[in-house]
């Protein structure tokens, strides 16, 4: 035998699961990341706000000169979301789309087809 | 004087009543073609018969019924009916006075070798891990490389230098890695994340080795319905008919002769003719003779015969076990029956058991050629060294030898059976098929599948009997089930259960899922991604900074310039925010995407690994 059986086998594993490079489907990665995003805000934000103190959020309320409206406060919590989430949407989105046209121009026909879902 | 059969006009004639003859001809009864089966012998069955003597059943060797083959679970269950019992197993292995179970465990394992042996055997086995042999080139090789050399020399190279009688490191490690070769990573990943769907292959064998199936009376029963069978549909067997010649001519067997006890001899004619006669038997029958290269590999095969004593207890339970397996060295026998734990039928009084002891054996040994009383007289010997049983116990005993019961994989075979089988592909009507027709250490069921496929060739088909127990046999298999694959015009598998829609649906999404999760994410397209987006964000940042003129957030913006080299709130800023970014991005995405793809290869590796080790686990079974 040429190979031994370890690597005879890695070959037959990679050639059944592992040989297909995955394309990301870009709607369900841009929802993962505006979930992730929208929860960060919110959740930094309601944080501060159960803490507590003279100035609460003093560094945080600044997002309010990207972020048209928000402000620390527990309206600001769903504004934040909101806008949390646009962000990480349309982030996860573009990371879809960019991976997904570098893996079609880097592999062709290699890479699975149909586009699929990670994450 | 040479009489010609004339009992049909074209029947087809199998030689061997075996397993693979028997199944040939009851698929050919199936789709309407008549068959004379010619048996040499007296019983049918071939290795797979059941033996009698004064009412005590005993197999030649223990014959477990299971297969993956959902055809030939089916076709069991439809020649034998409800007298096909599920039976439990319990095996152990006999090694210097202690007994071990078997399959092997860690923990009984090392406990009944003694504190200083464990630690050998651990030593070893760390060092076979960290510093394998390169190359699995014999059977020695392939066991240390995944037990430890110290585990191989108990628990393997006694016994299976019995069973074979030639050096370890003098076979092939090819019959031992075929049974890994099929192993389904995809199918074990699916049972490793998804426990509760749908059996597969790793299940399967901790199933079969737990319990397996057994006909009530022994497996010669399976085969004595399946005569039967065959003889009441118009297929009959001529039993002590031993073929010495098989005529062809262009390409093509034209005839066949047997020679009967009384030496008549008889002409068989036919359009088909199957042979489960060993190879090296049927070229030395072929008339004219073979090219003498054909003939020389034909005489390299070798077969390892084998010889069981059985005795008669007056105990009624000796050991619990349905066999033994005996390892040490200072006897000679390789593995002990207990027929009773088989099946109860299988012994006629129930206050005594019978015990058949195997020993493995050259037809030139000196053991071969010693009369039935002295051998008798060393089975009891053996067996009362061993401490299973006491002389003054044994009522009775019998012999029975097996001539060619192991066709032999030594380093010579494969070229020889690849010589043999180029050389029978030029006849169109001959097809070799079962354990000795095709040399090959084929277990039952692969012995019937190798009949189904030449019947089904017989009527038109295309299949590869010799695919049959190889790694081509899954393609095979596959196509087996689909009635048209390819050009093939092939049967239908008949399932024993067939899914509902919505069990397929669900598996097919389930692999979908498994095929997904573990498919490589590209890093650098990962990365890429990950950077263009990172860059462009920041410099989006800082523009909306400097477009707004947001005094107050600029210089704790300009505090990222701590991370990235020469930032700060500018334009200048912007263009090396939107460079470092991407560069940062790019490093994150891709050191994300290679550690994804490493854990999954690593999960998947070390779930391969653990179905690797749950099929050896009975090894032994397979020795």
């Amino acid at each position: 035998m040429e190979l031994t059986q370890v690597m005879a086998n890695h070959i037959r594993d990679q050639r059944e699961i592992g040989e297909a490079v995955i394309h990301v489907k870009s709607g369900v990665l841009a929802f993962v990341l505006a979930v992730m995003c929208g929860s960060v805000i919110f959740l930094m934000t309601a944080w501060l706000l159960i803490k507590g103190g003279p100035f609460p959020g003093y560094h945080l309320r600044l997002l309010g000169e990207f972020f048209i409206g928000y402000t620390v406060s527990w309206t600001g919590c769903f504004i934040g979301f909101f806008y949390g989430a646009t962000v990480g949407a349309t982030a996860g989105w573009a990371i879809g789309a960019i991976y997904n046209r570098i893996v079609n121009f880097r592999f062709g026909n290699h890479s699975k087809n149909n586009e699929n879902t990670v994450n | 004087m040479i009489s010609k059969d004339v009992s049909s006009p074209t029947p087809v004639i199998i030689i061997g009543a075996g397993p693979a003859g028997l199944t040939a001809a009851y698929e050919l009864e199936k789709r309407g073609c008549k068959s004379i089966i010619l048996e040499a012998g007296n019983d049918v069955g071939g290795i797979s018969k059941t033996v009698s003597y004064k009412s005590y059943r005993f197999d030649i060797g223990g014959h477990r019924f299971f297969s993956k083959s959902p055809y030939v679970n089916q076709l069991w269950r439809e020649i034998l009916g409800d007298d096909f019992l599920e039976r439990p197993r319990l095996s152990r292995i006999y090694y210097r006075g202690r007994f071990f179970d078997y399959p092997l465990k860690a923990l009984n394992a090392l406990s009944g070798l003694g504190s200083f042996e464990a630690f050998r055997v651990m030593l070893s086995y760390a060092k076979s891990q960290a510093l394998p042999h390169r190359r699995d080139k014999n059977f020695e090789d392939w066991v240390s490389n995944r037990f430890g050399y110290r585990l191989y020399k108990i628990f393997f190279k006694t016994y299976t230098e019995k069973v074979w009688g030639i050096p370890c490191n003098q076979i092939s490690a090819d019959w031992a890695t075929q049974r890994i070769k099929n192993l389904s990573l995809k199918q074990a990943l699916l049972n490793a994340l998804l426990p509760n769907g749908k059996t597969a292959d790793g299940e399967v064998i901790t199933t079969l080795i737990e319990k397996f199936h057994y006909p009530r009376q022994g497996p010669g029963m399976m085969w004595e319905r399946c005569k039967a069978i065959l003889e009441e549909t118009g297929n009959p067997t001529q039993h002590g008919e031993y073929v010495f010649k098989v005529c062809h001519e262009n390409h093509r067997v034209t005839c066949i002769l047997s020679r009967n006890a009384a030496g008549e001899i008889k002409e068989y004619n036919g359009d088909h003719f199957i042979s489960s006669m060993p190879l090296r038997t049927l070229m030395k029958s072929l008339e004219p003779s073979p090219p003498d290269d054909i003939l020389h590999a034909a005489s390299d095969l070798r077969y390892r015969d084998y010889l069981t004593v059985v005795l008669i207890i007056n105990r009624e339970n000796v050991f619990p076990d349905n066999w033994i397996y005996i390892h040490s060295p200072e006897v000679k026998m390789g593995r002990i029956q207990n027929y009773k734990n088989w099946s109860a039928d299988m012994v006629p009084d129930q206050q005594r058991t019978s015990l058949g002891l195997e020993y493995f054996l050259w037809e030139k040994d000196e053991e071969w050629r010693w009369s039935d009383e002295r051998l008798i007289e060393l089975g009891v010997r053996e067996c009362a060294k061993l401490g299973l049983i006491r002389p003054e116990e044994v009522a009775d005993g019998t012999v029975v030898r097996m001539k060619k019961a192991y066709p032999v994989y030594d380093h010579f075979y494969h070229d020889s059976v690849s010589k043999l089988r180029d050389y029978l592909a030029h006849f169109k009507n001959l097809q070799t098929i079962g354990r000795n027709g095709l040399h090959r250490y084929n277990n039952q069921d692969h012995s019937m599948l190798t009949g189904v496929y030449a019947a089904h060739n017989v009527v038109g088909n295309s299949l590869d009997v010799w695919s049959v127990n190889t790694e081509k046999e899954y393609h095979e298999s596959e196509a087996f089930g689909k009635p048209s694959a390819g050009e093939r015009l092939v049967p239908v598998r008949v399932e024993p259960q067939s899914n509902t829609a919505a069990e397929v649906l669900h598996e097919n999404y389930a692999q979908q899922l498994i095929q997904d999760f573990f498919s490589k994410i590209d890093p650098i397209a990962f990365g890429s991604a990950v950077g263009i987006v990172t860059g462009l964000m920041l410099f989006f940042v800082t523009a909306i900074v400097l477009l707004k003129d947001i005094t107050h957030i600029a210089p704790k913006l300009s505090l990222l310039g701590h991370y990235l080299l020469g930032f700060d709130t500018s334009w200048a800023g912007a263009i090396i925010g939107l460079c470092e970014g991407a560069f940062g991005g790019f490093i994150f995405g891709f050191s994300i995407a290679r550690l994804r793809n490493w854990a999954t290869s690593n999960y998947s590796a070390f779930v391969r690994n653990r179905l690797e080790a749950k099929v050896n686990r009975d090894l032994l079974d397979k020795v």
